[in-house]
């Protein structure tokens, strides 16, 4: 993949999601908008990042890139309450806590983890679609 | 100054991260255009946050003020930007 074509990538996305972790290389999680910043740098991290999006692959499992998404999510959120139909009610500090902890069996943390893998799968697509 | 990047870059490759700070140390000129590297890398970072596979979240101020410190091991995502910018510079 091209620096242009690493650039039509970034743009396809939708603005929040440039700016949510996507790819893990070297204990170190960055966004689209970071990834791409350093393919312009030319470091060979870049070149590794550029290889991720390539191959289609995100340099970590899913579970640990939707709970770094999650994290930067709840944090930026601000507080506030999600509610299960079963009438529960959880708040994003509590989620943020479960996260901090690796206690990942809340119902609801599960779902938000789960639309976090599918958003996050539905991102790198768009490389392979735009390849094509 | 080629030398001592290349000594770090072998070392920071190889993972002997506290190693290769000793190397550059030994040319203050140079460790000095490293940090100022990183910090100017730092600083340009699109959206001013990273997420490291521990959990944390790092805003770019406060990387900037453990590189200011000469902390390097106390955040992971410092080590990337570390390797990043001597490999740079040994160009």
């Amino acid at each position: 993949m091209s620096l242009e074509l690493m650039r039509r990538w970034v743009a396809s996305l939708p603005p929040s999601e440039r700016n949510l972790p996507l790819l893990h290389v070297g204990g170190m999680f960055y966004t689209p908008l970071q990834a791409l910043h350093e393919v312009e740098r030319g470091t060979s991290i870049g070149e590794q990042l550029q290889k991720l999006v390539e191959e289609g692959r995100f340099g970590t499992d899913l579970v640990n890139l939707a709970k770094a998404r999650l994290q930067v999510i709840l944090k930026e959120a601000g507080p506030y309450k999600i509610a299960s139909l079963s009438g529960r009610e959880v708040t994003t500090t509590e989620l943020e806590k479960m996260l901090q902890q690796d206690n990942l069996s809340d119902m609801i943390l599960q779902r938000l983890l789960a639309a976090e893998i599918q958003v996050a799968e539905k991102s790198l697509n768009k490389a392979k679609e735009i390849k094509q | 100054m080629a030398d001592v990047l290349t000594k770090a870059e072998v070392l920071l490759k190889a993972g002997r991260v506290n190693d290769a700070i000793n190397v550059l140390a030994t040319d203050p000129a140079t460790y000095n255009r490293v940090v100022q590297g990183v910090i100017n890398a730092l600083a340009s970072v699109p959206g001013g946050r990273i997420a490291d596979l521990n959990g944390n979240i790092w805003s770019t101020s406060q990387l900037i003020e453990l590189v200011r410190q000469g902390r390097w091991t106390a955040a992971p995502p410092l080590i990337n930007f570390l390797m990043a910018e001597v490999e740079l510079l040994s160009r």
